[in-house]
């Protein structure tokens, strides 16, 4: 019994039980349809986790840094740095460069206006970041009415589908990002501290930090990895097909936050898990679409999944208590 | 007579703490009896055992000579049991009157709750504090509007409306004023007169003798011996908490350099009025009167709490701008808070974490090896001897005592040249207590000065070498030498 204590509290760690459940879908997948797990179709599944695993970390900072503190607007970010990108690129790989700042730098300040939103004018996040998300999306349409925007330049394309040793190149550079993320939160002042203000808002700032301060560059960090992931995104459709291709993200990167085992009340929970909980969901989506369960049937599960692991992690808190 | 409550041989590890071996504890009817030991001993953990708040690893208990098997606190209060624990249990956006029904079965007809019959019972029971709290404490505002102190006497009238056989009381009079605690007290006998019993867990002696029949002491987990308070001293508690013969240290009269290092003047801000003050390099300095009369404010000022404040402040000679904390901190102030959960610990973050966020922004370190930072931190936690198991262990597997060391190590990390301290002993214990006062007094040695709020006035009037008196936001007196007395102290705070 003793010993089983150590054991226990790591079968009960939220990252573990993602992966645990991950590996148990592939195999399941492969007993149910052959190829399911095969390595291409892994690597398959895995680049269109990549994407979401960039938004997600922008809701891990977002969501960690405060009880309630969310941001609504990545999905229209996304969007917003595709349509960007393609529209100043126009089509040239000379073009690409100044192509990436802007899209950086727009998405940059529009996140710090969410974040003055909610900090020094006292909008509900929630609130602030469904608007930021109308006028996100009223500045895409702007984009694509005004310019006529072309796809991916072939450069864009090479980075993130061209392959080395058989796996595309926006895999390496979700894991030199996850690398970097897991630096960031454990290894920086910047990092701890929104752990610290998530957990106790007050103390921090009495430790001396700028909680307000904090929370705004949370905010604008949230945006820039959105925009970041809807350039990525672009490289990877070549072509922008609609206005709506990103607002799956804002939903998917929360739950993708919360399987992780990232805390809704603030304080608790880094990037390897919520990175993990990215590639669960595109398993998870994957085997479904494998099973052909209709899209309605998909969303049901998705949602049953859900509650079962927020139960678990639940249970999890309780028994530490 | 077989005692109402009884614990023969009860144990409690967690990992690989012994917080409790082999206990032994036996209350009788109708009387006050006091837990006394030093942080960390197991005192709010035998609490919890009692009514299966934990469970406990061995051992029996015994409830009117009948062994019980409580499975949860709610058992326990039907059968007559409850506690007012140390860390406060209320929930913030609820309501006063709410929390105190909260899980309560004083219900009307059917099941529904009876609000006017609630309110009428909540009413009467901060009656029982009136004048000693604020016009605010109602039945219906929230408890997140509360002051620290009035939110304890709602956590204490929560269990106390239902006059439980059995009450045990955790640190329940350590953020209360004086005149606050006299209240209590007054509750406390009333409960006795009829039969019922109260077991009191508090780190002040004073209050020990004042109302308590019987102690048990606890030393690392073990009860190492009751006594009649009636023929027992100071002394003899002391030496049974420490296992070594003790005596408290004599004031020593310290002098200060001649040296100013702060000078506020004419300054103004919330309740603040008119404060002109000077504090020399090495020197402590008292804040004291009535609680409530500015003290907090005039150090939360210094901390940049109140950036829209008037007057001017130097230090060291260089003209202060007050506009933050993050400000403070740089110019070379630290702040401890004896209210350590609103304004102190991250709970749920390690003791590591804990430790060193402060030192990190003050030397504008951005990166870090968490190896580097456990080896910075290893020599402050020595120094205040500080009770662990790992580093990274949540801060809320200490004993409140040993999470106050931390709020202390995180600034003594940071070099400071003032540290600002309100009352930053609550909840400590007498040992550490005097281990902290003799690290102050080390500290200003090196020429570290302290401004230090305290509610005990024996602790300031012993330990500072001048104490400024507030009322009402003014400084009203200033003592000094031989004019440091208690009687000295009642008239300046009552004038
Ligand atoms: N949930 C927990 N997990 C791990 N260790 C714990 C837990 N609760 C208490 N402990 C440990 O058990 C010991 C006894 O703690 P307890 O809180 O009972 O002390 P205490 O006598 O009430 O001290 P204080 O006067 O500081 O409140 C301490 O060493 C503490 O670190
Ligand atoms: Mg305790």
């Amino acid at each position: 019994m003793k010993n089983l204590k150590p054991v226990l509290i790591y079968v009960k760690n939220p990252t573990v039980i993602a992966t645990g459940i991950a590996l148990l879908l592939l195999v399941v997948g492969e007993f149910r349809a052959p190829g399911f797990a095969k390595f291409s179709q892994i690597i398959n599944m895995l680049t269109v986790a990549s994407f979401l695993g960039i938004v997600a970390a922008g809701q891990n900072l977002v969501v960690l840094s405060g009880k309630g503190v969310i941001d609504l607007s990545v999905g229209k970010m996304v969007t917003l740095g595709a349509i960007l990108g393609g529209a100043i690129a126009n089509g040239m790989d000379s073009g690409v460069v100044l192509a990436f700042m802007v899209v950086m730098i727009v998405t940059f300040s529009v996140g710090i206006l969410n974040g003055i939103g909610v900090t020094l004018i006292g909008i509900p996040p929630l609130i602030m970041t469904l608007s930021m998300g109308i006028v996100v999306e009223s500045m895409s349409r702007f984009v694509t009415g005004g310019l006529a925007v072309k796809g991916a330049t072939p450069i864009m394309s090479t980075i993130v589908t061209g392959r080395f040793l058989d796996i595309p190149g926006i895999i390496y550079i979700w894991i030199v990002f996850t690398v970097l993320m897991i630096f960031f939160q454990n290894n920086t002042r910047f990092g701890m501290s929104l752990y610290n203000m998530g957990n106790n808002d007050e103390a921090a700032r009495l430790s001396g930090l700028n909680v307000t301060w904090l929370r705004i560059t949370t905010y604008g960090l949230s945006s820039m990895l959105a925009g970041l992931a809807g350039f990525f995104y672009l490289g990877y459709l070549g072509s922008i097909y609609n206005i709506s291709l990103g607002n799956k993200y804002t939903l998917a990167s929360v739950v993708a936050v919360v399987v992780g085992g990232v805390s809704l009340s603030g304080g608790k929970g880094g990037y390897l898990g919520v990175a993990v909980g990215c590639i669960l969901l595109q398993f998870l989506e994957s085997f479904l679409t494998v099973q052909s369960i209709p899209p309605w049937g998909r969303e049901v599960i998705m949602g049953v999944t859900l509650l079962v692991l927020l139960t678990a992690y639940a249970r999890e808190k309780k028994l530490r208590q | 007579m077989i005692p109402l409550l009884k614990l023969k041989g009860v144990s409690k590890r967690f990992g690989g703490v012994h917080a409790l071996r082999q206990c032994n504890f036996s209350l009788q009817s109708g009387e006050i009896h006091f837990l006394i030991g030093a942080n960390g001993c197991g005192k709010s953990t035998l609490s919890k055992i009692i009514v299966c708040a934990l469970e406990k690893d061995s051992g029996e208990i015994l409830y009117n000579g009948n062994p019980v098997n409580f499975s949860n606190p709610g058992d326990a209060r039907q059968a007559g049991i409850d506690v007012v624990y140390q860390e406060l249990s209320l929930i913030p956006d609820l309501s006063v009157q709410e929390n105190m029904f909260l899980g309560s079965r004083n219900q009307g007809k059917l099941g529904f709750t009876d609000t006017k019959a609630q309110e009428k019972i909540c009413r009467a029971a901060l009656e029982r504090f009136k004048g000693v709290v604020s016009e605010n404490l109602t039945p219906d505002i929230p408890v997140n509007r509360l002051t620290a102190d009035e939110r304890q006497i709602v956590e204490i009238l929560k269990v106390f409306i239902r006059e439980p056989k059995v009450i045990i009381l955790d640190e329940a009079s350590s953020s209360l004023h004086s005149t606050q605690v006299e209240i209590l007290f007054n509750l406390v006998r009333e409960l006795k007169e009829k039969g019922h019993s109260v077991i009191m867990i508090s780190h002040k002696m004073k209050e020990l003798f004042e109302i308590g029949d019987r102690a048990t002491i606890i030393r690392n987990g073990l009860t190492v011996a009751t006594v009649e308070l009636k023929e027992s001293s100071h002394e003899e508690i002391v030496t049974h908490m420490v296992g070594e013969q003790y005596f408290s240290a004599d004031k020593i009269n310290r002098v200060p350099k001649d040296e100013i290092f702060l000078t506020i003047k004419d300054l103004s801000a919330g309740k603040l009025k008119d404060i002109n003050l000077t504090l020399f390099k090495g020197e402590i300095l008292g804040l004291s009167g009535l609680q409530g009369q500015g003290q907090s404010e005039l150090l939360l000022t210094l901390f940049g709490g109140h950036p829209e404040y008037k007057g001017d402040l130097f230090l060291d000679g260089k003209k202060l701008n007050l506009r933050s904390p993050a400000h403070s901190v740089r110019d070379g102030f630290a702040y401890i808070s004896g209210d350590r959960k609103s304004y102190g610990v991250f709970p749920v973050r390690s003791i590591l974490e804990n430790t060193v966020l402060a030192y990190l922004k003050k030397t504008g370190r951005k990166f870090f090896s968490r190896k580097s930072l456990r080896s910075e931190v290893l020599p402050i936690l020595e120094r205040l001897d500080l009770i662990y198991d790992n580093l990274d262990d949540s801060i809320s597997q200490l004993s409140g005592g040993n999470q106050q060391k931390i709020i202390i190590g995180r600034w003594l990390m940071t070099g400071p040249k003032v540290i600002l301290m309100d009352d930053p002993t609550k909840g400590v214990d007498i040992k550490t207590k005097e281990e902290l006062y003799a690290l102050m007094k080390e500290l200003c040695d090196t020429g570290v000065s302290i401004i230090w709020n305290s509610s005990e006035d024996q602790e300031i009037l012993r330990n500072a070498d001048r104490v400024l008196v507030l009322n009402d936001g003014w400084i009203v007196d200033e003592l000094r030498e031989d004019r440091l007395s208690e009687y000295e102290l009642y008239k300046a705070a009552m004038a």
